[in-house]
């Protein structure tokens, strides 16, 4: 990171591609290196431009930089800015050195955890870090945390991914023909990334957050006289009923939201109405069946977690409190929605 | 009475295991004494021996293949104020409406197989342990109505406090009256075992037990069990703690703690325009469409509340509750926020064992 002379130098770099980055400047924080307004009395304004965005495909490590592959088709000069933007401020600054050693925590985690986390689908470090190429697979998981989807793609935002989060935050502005994050803020320019819970954010990101909502862990259980299996994760239409289908007399419930803390009385009523298509299962009770396997697994995480030193460790701890308190936000259910559906007549 | 060959067995097994070394052979001698003149007096004790199990010290079956029966007749039963510490031992007050005998055999009983064999050390190890936790979290604790340190401990002789602990943990009400009951009191609990058998005349515990003879003291859950009792275990329900809370505009006071009639609906009242529920059950693993049919039930004297909304509430409360209490945990440094760690996890975990309703 340079100085405060060359981040301006920086930025007025990134304006003549067509980017905005007002009031802004980058230090460390609560969260590590993130931005902050320069005037806490005045709006930020970062924008990027579609232009600007890097598909990931696009990315590669070269001589231990992050550069574009082939920068022809970004405004002349963006290339070189792209590779001095990710030494200095991202991958260079803290990047590279935070995801190495958040995997290797997770990687040195005892052997139990690791089975336990790979058992409900939360972590599967031969897939995700399995060390045969380091240097790429860190790339692959500093490139995980700081994508976005943008108009079928998965591109990075430079600059707007210096960002951190925060669950309270307000998500990107991608209205218009690029992307955007702007508004007054007293201390640091925070934003909301996306969907998740904090299990999940935990190990998709590296970091601690009280997300709002909780989404399963993966599970088979028995219901009733049907084997249902539970897909976990977090759907990006959260308020949505899941999906539910028959497979071979299993039933497959993929990523049921179990709990929000804005609106608690969401989570069964859309297992509710998902559970409609099928016969045979009574939802309130599936509903109660999954929470009771979640809190189960993550006792039995925070049990093998006892003594067990280390960042990454205490991190996963704090993961599985903010999952068991994120779980807790379900209370009742919204019967004028339920009703609503019920009187609708099917659609001949 | 028994058999002159199951009498042979019994002491062929205690007189002729292999390779005992002499402590050993004294204790076995000792433990048949202590039995033998327990029976004098009208006890029973049959195919049954202490020594050290998963649980610390309990009672064994000798012959794992045949019946264990203990039983303490009524008037072998000490009642909790007649018994006093002297000297650092626990001895009757008042012996003259037992056997002859019975004080001596009752002293050297708690001196080597109860209070000064165990129970004492481990019981002023937990205490410690509860008093050097931290003073923001002896007030947590308090709050949520789990127990209150400072009261618990006066501190104005400490040996008094840890004999009235030791009585605490191992009392039973009969009567009315709270007794100890010598012999039986050495048996470990477990929640999946029943209770003792409360006869006219006498309580008793009988049956053919394959390891350790272990008995339900009581209705509890986990995290109540350990800060009551001392030890970790985990128990089939849970009830909620003390809380407040708002359910559509309407107060709600939960008083959490232990129902001991815990498959009735709990109680309630109304007061200063709250309204009270009193140790409502919250989950049972053996019962789970229990909990929300009960708490329904104690509901329909009230009017504005949805019972299955405000049932979410108190578990939902109860859970943050719970994860809050141990986070702190994480940040003491001692061996019983170990332990309670351990309860409150046992407590998340008993607290989702809750499906539907009957």
């Amino acid at each position: 990171m340079g100085s405060a002379s060359d981040w301006h130098a920086f930025l007025d770099e990134f304006r003549t591609f067509g980017g905005k980055a007002e009031n802004v400047m980058q230090r460390k924080g609560a969260f590590g290196m993130g931005l902050f307004p320069i005037d806490p009395a005045k709006p930020v304004d970062l924008f990027i431009p579609d232009e600007l965005l890097v598909s990931i495909e696009h990315i590669e490590l070269r001589g231990g930089e992050v550069v574009i592959k082939d920068d022809n088709s970004f405004p002349a000069g963006y290339g070189d800015w792209f590779r001095r933007y990710q030494a200095n401020y991202s991958w260079g600054a803290e990047g590279r050195e935070n995801t190495l050693a958040f995997e290797e925590g997770l990687k040195g985690l005892p052997d139990s955890i690791g089975m336990m986390m790979k058992r409900v689908g939360l972590y599967n470090s031969d897939n995700r870090f399995p060390g045969t190429d380091p240097d790429q697979e860190l790339l692959n998981r500093f490139i995980q945390t700081r994508c976005i989807n943008r108009k079928d793609r998965r591109v990075i935002m430079p600059m707007i991914d210096l960002l951190n989060h925060a669950p309270s935050a307000k998500p990107y502005d991608m209205s218009g023909d690029g992307i955007a994050v702007a508004g007054l803020h007293d201390g640091e320019v925070l934003v909301k990334y996306s969907v998740s819970d904090p299990i999940r954010r935990l190990l998709g990101y590296g970091f601690n957050a009280p997300e709002t909502l909780g989404f399963s862990l993966s599970f088979r259980l028995q219901h009733r006289d049907r084997l249902v299996v539970v897909q976990g994760g977090g759907g990006r239409q959260p308020l949505q009923p899941c999906g539910i289908e028959l497979k071979d007399d299993r039933v497959v419930l993929k990523q049921p939201l179990l709990a929000s803390s804005t609106s608690p009385k969401m989570p069964r009523t859309l297992l509710i109405k998902a559970c409609r298509s099928l016969e045979g299962i009574d939802a309130h009770e599936l509903f109660e069946q999954i929470h009771q396997r979640n809190a189960q697994a993550l006792v039995q995480m925070l049990r093998e977690l006892q003594g067990v030193e280390g960042d990454v460790a205490q991190r996963l701890r704090n993961g599985c409190f903010d999952q068991l308190a994120a779980l807790s936000h379900h209370i009742g259910q919204r019967d004028d929605l339920l009703a609503e559906e019920a009187a609708t007549p099917a659609v001949a | 009475m028994i058999s002159w060959r199951r009498k042979q067995r019994h002491l062929q097994s205690l007189d002729y295991r292999p390779k005992l070394s002499m402590d050993e052979k004294i204790r076995i001698a000792r433990w048949k004494a202590l039995v033998e003149d327990f029976r004098r007096f009208g006890g029973i004790a049959e195919n049954v021996i202490q020594r050290k199990g998963e649980l610390g010290l309990g009672l064994f079956p000798i012959d794992p293949s045949q019946q264990i029966e203990l039983r303490v007749p009524d008037h072998l039963l000490v009642k909790t104020d007649n018994l006093k510490l002297l000297d650092g031992a626990v001895v009757l007050k008042n012996d003259r409406s037992y056997p002859k005998g019975f004080g001596e055999w009752y002293a050297d009983f708690q001196a080597h197989y109860s209070w000064g064999a165990e129970a004492r050390n481990s019981i002023k190890r937990f205490e410690d342990g509860l008093k050097s936790l931290s003073d923001p979290l002896q007030k947590t604790l308090q709050n949520l109505g789990l127990i209150n340190i400072q009261q618990r401990f006066c501190g104005i002789n400490e040996e008094q406090n840890l004999f009235q602990r030791f009585i605490a943990t191992r009392q039973i009400n009969r009567n009315g009256q709270l007794f100890l009951m010598p012999m039986i009191e050495l048996v470990n609990h477990s929640p999946m075992q029943s209770s003792w058998i409360m006869d006219e005349g006498s309580i008793a515990i009988q049956g053919q037990y394959d390891e350790e003879i272990l008995v339900r003291y009581s209705v509890d859950d986990p995290l109540r069990r350990c800060l009551q009792y001392g030890f970790n275990c985990k128990e089939l329900m849970g009830f909620s703690l003390r809380t407040q809370l708002i359910h559509y505009d309407q107060k709600i006071i939960v008083d959490g703690g232990i129902n001991f009639e815990p498959m009735k609906p709990c109680r309630s009242s109304v007061q200063n325009e709250s309204i009270i529920f009193y140790k409502p059950l919250l989950s049972s693993f053996k019962s789970p469409r229990i909990p929300r049919t009960l708490f329904r039930k104690a509901c329909r004297i009230h009017n504005g509340i949805n019972p299955d909304e405000l049932f979410d509430q108190i578990h939902s409360r109860n859970r943050l509750l719970l994860v809050g209490l141990t986070r702190k945990l994480q940040g003491e440094n001692n061996i019983i926020a170990k332990q309670l760690t351990s309860a409150c996890l046992d407590q998340i975990s008993i607290l989702s064992e809750h499906l539907g309703s009957k």
